[in-house]
């Protein structure tokens, strides 16, 4: 499936974390319940491994990319024992950055981002999950609800 | 005290003797390692301890330790393999807060021992101050070895091992200066030293060792790693490097006739082996590559046995029973020293650079983990009556001992503990159990292979095979879903499932060029490349693991939460 066909997609951002089974569920719940293809996106950042050697970092982005679309394969088998469309997308960049390109270029309706255990929702918006959200929210134009392990 | 040849049994003892008598030491050193398998006791701890029970039976082993054979022989090697695997990317990041320990360290830890010994025991300020700078080296082995076993961040193990590397140099230079001063004062010739004097030769001696041994590990990794493909000459040269630096730096003067002129061995070969490591390995090829770790790890651990058997067998007990509360008062002055030098640095270069921040409980087991061993003993060692009088020799010999072996037993002993209750041991419970019913499926699964074997053989009636196979379907289901119960509600271990089984999937991709080129279906060089390439992916593994939360890890905690989900 291309982009193209997956327009107004509910987007699941998830790297196979601590909070990344309960926000794919959740993610899977909101786009059966809404009727909306999903994404499953995986972000790698190529500056993450710019400080390795040449041959070591083309590795680590190729290993990076396979893992991705491993953990991607994972939740999108998931999501078909639920009858929900989904598809799997790698990218990279700069992972704030990267999400907030793709919601836009997807025309996405909802990002869903999990947060790791111990983690709480905070008044102050302070905590780094949640500064993380403001930070995409504010630049794609599109809300973003973080799904906590303890609470799905 | 003996300063040539390599042990010395009884007088005119031959070179039979001394052959069996290493023997000897290394067979007991593998049936430590044996036992210490099965029980949760640093492999180096339990040296220390059958080497103090040997040296209760003075017949056994009659071994006098000498400073040349610690110094000269047994330290190059292990600090030369410690160096080849420090990633200098990594080192870089955090080359100032290990130099800061290092260089600042181990000179505000000198002068603050030296000045509580001085304080409370009366000995004079220069012997005060080499029992000082000796006893600042730190000899993290037992502590590395902890690091490995429980999975500690590399960071963690990087600053811990960096500082010692360099601060024994530095160490060594202090204590030097400091032996010439008492030995002037002792010929009568002026007690005190000259300061500034001592501060040009502190940076001669150390800049001087580490240019040595940067030019002769260039030497080494680009004439000869780089051109070279021969996996038994470029190990022998690496060889040659780690003894060779040494003793360059040590006897320039000797060598190249310019008189007394001598650079620090100890750095010389910390610089010949951080090149080495970093530029030479990466030019080798994988056979060599693989032939180096093995050989420089056989070695290591070799050397090892030796010298923390020989610490156990060089210290008496008895003669340590009348100097107790010297070395109370030794213990108690590193434990301040030790303190202050890491947490006061930690906070220095804290305000430096708060974005890479020494976490405190890394500094909490910074300092814990400051173990002394080798090199303090050596420096102990080379101290006669001509420097300090024989009663202060033998005082800060003694010193030195308890030192060691408190810091061996009993902070070796102690810092598993604090490393699992500051909770940096990738190693939590919930992987515990994951890893535990991941084998019990495993073995479940065996067993019905084992089942099926039996029955194909013949060894079994088909009713009885049959009734088992059922009960084995049931447990191994069961098994299978208290697994999935178990990674729904950790499901991040089932990212480190995934890394484990593509390491070995990768591992097997790598046998199998292996195997094609043995069957004459690749050739040679295409079996080389493609192990490059393989090889790479499995280190790239690494740097996943090693940085995608699996441990405790100040540059990423603080951006934990934007990309767990």
């Amino acid at each position: 499936m291309t982009l193209d066909a997956i327009q107004n997609p509910i987007v699941c951002a998830t790297r196979g974390g601590e909070g990344s089974l309960a926000v794919q569920s959740a993610a899977i719940k909101r786009a059966k319940q809404e009727k909306k293809p999903l994404v499953f996106l995986f972000v790698t950042d190529p500056l993450s491994v710019s400080d390795y050697a040449e041959g070591l970092a083309e590795a680590v982005e190729l290993e990076l990319n396979w893992m991705g679309e491993t953990m991607l394969r994972l939740a999108q088998r998931r999501a078909d024992d639920e009858d929900v469309l989904s598809e799997v997308r790698v990218r990279q960049g700069e992972v704030k950055e990267e999400i907030s390109r793709f919601l836009q270029e997807s025309n996405a309706t909802l990002l869903l981002l999990g947060a790791p255990r111990g983690t709480t929702a905070n008044v102050f918006g302070d905590d780094a999950v949640e500064r993380f959200a403001i930070h995409v929210q504010e630049k794609a134009k599109i809300p973003v609800e973080i799904i906590r392990p303890e609470l799905a | 005290m003996e300063t040539v040849g390599l042990f010395f049994a009884e007088e005119g003892s031959d070179l039979v003797l001394q052959e069996l008598s290493v023997m000897l030491l290394l067979t007991i050193a593998a049936i430590v390692a044996i036992f210490v398998r099965r029980i949760r006791l640093p492999y180096t701890v339990a040296l220390v301890l059958v080497g103090l029970f040997l040296s209760l039976f003075p017949n056994f082993l009659n071994f006098t330790v000498s400073s040349d054979l610690i110094l000269a022989i047994l330290v190059p090697p292990l600090l030369f393999e410690a160096t080849l695997h420090i990633p200098w990317k990594k080192l870089q990041k955090d080359l100032l807060p290990v130099v800061l320990l290092a260089a600042v360290g181990t000179l505000v830890g000198t002068f603050l021992v030296g000045s509580i010994v001085r304080q409370f025991l009366g000995i004079p300020w220069a012997a005060a101050i080499a029992f000082g700078a000796l006893i600042s080296a730190t000899d993290p082995v037992a502590v590395i070895a902890f690091f490995r076993s429980l999975g500690v961040s590399k960071r963690l193990t990087i600053l811990v091992e960096g500082e010692s590397l360099f601060n024994d140099g530095v160490a060594i230079v202090v204590f030097n200066l400091a032996v010439a001063a008492g030995a002037a004062t002792s010929a009568g010739l002026g007690g005190s030293l000259n300061l500034s004097a001592a501060i040009v030769e502190f940076f001669v001696v150390a800049f001087g060792g580490l240019a040595i041994g940067l030019l002769l590990g260039y030497i080494v990794s680009y004439i000869i790693l780089k051109n070279v493909d021969d996996h038994l000459i470029e190990t022998a040269t690496t060889v040659a490097l780690a003894f060779g630096s040494f003793v360059v730096a040590e006897e320039f003067g000797l060598i190249f006739g310019l008189g007394s002129v001598h650079f620090s061995g100890i750095l010389a070969v910390v610089a010949a082996g951080l090149m080495v490591g970093n530029i030479g390995f990466q030019s080798t090829s994988p056979t060599t590559k693989l032939t180096l770790d093995n050989f420089w790890e056989f070695l290591t651990f070799a050397v090892n046995s030796l010298v923390f058997l020989l610490i156990g067998l060089e210290v008496e007990l008895v003669q340590m029973i009348p100097f107790l509360d010297d070395i109370v008062v030794a213990v108690l002055a590193i434990l301040i020293s030790r303190a202050v030098i890491v947490y006061l640095i930690g906070f220095i270069y804290g305000r430096i650079n708060p974005k890479n921040n020494i976490p405190v409980p890394f500094r909490h087991v910074m300092y814990w983990g400051g173990l002394r061993g080798a090199i303090s003993l050596a420096l102990a060692l080379t101290l006669t009556g001509e420097n300090f009088g024989s009663d202060v020799a033998l005082e800060i010999r003694v010193m030195t001992f308890g030192v060691v072996l408190f810091t061996l037993l009993v902070q070796g002993m102690s810092i598993e503990r604090l490393i699992k209750s500051l909770n940096l041991s990738k190693k939590l419970p919930q992987r515990v159990e994951n890893q535990r019913r991941q084998a019990l499926l495993f073995a479940k699964q065996a067993g019905r292979s084992e089942l099926n074997r039996l029955r194909e053989n013949g060894w079994l009636f088909k009713d009885i095979y049959e009734a088992m196979d059922q009960v084995y379907d049931e447990d191994i289901a069961s098994q299978k879903d208290t697994l999935r119960d178990h990674l729904r509600e950790y499901p991040e271990l089932s990212q480190e499932m995934y890394l484990q089984a593509r390491e070995d999937v990768l591992k097997a991709e790598r046998s199998a060029l292996m195997e094609a080129t043995r069957n004459g279906l690749i050739d040679e060089e295409v079996q080389a490349e493609l192990t490059i390439e393989l090889n790479n992916r499995l280190q790239a593994i690494d740097v996943i693991k090693e940085n995608r939360g699996l441990g405790y890890d100040a540059s990423r905690s603080s951006e934990e939460g934007q990309n767990d989900a």
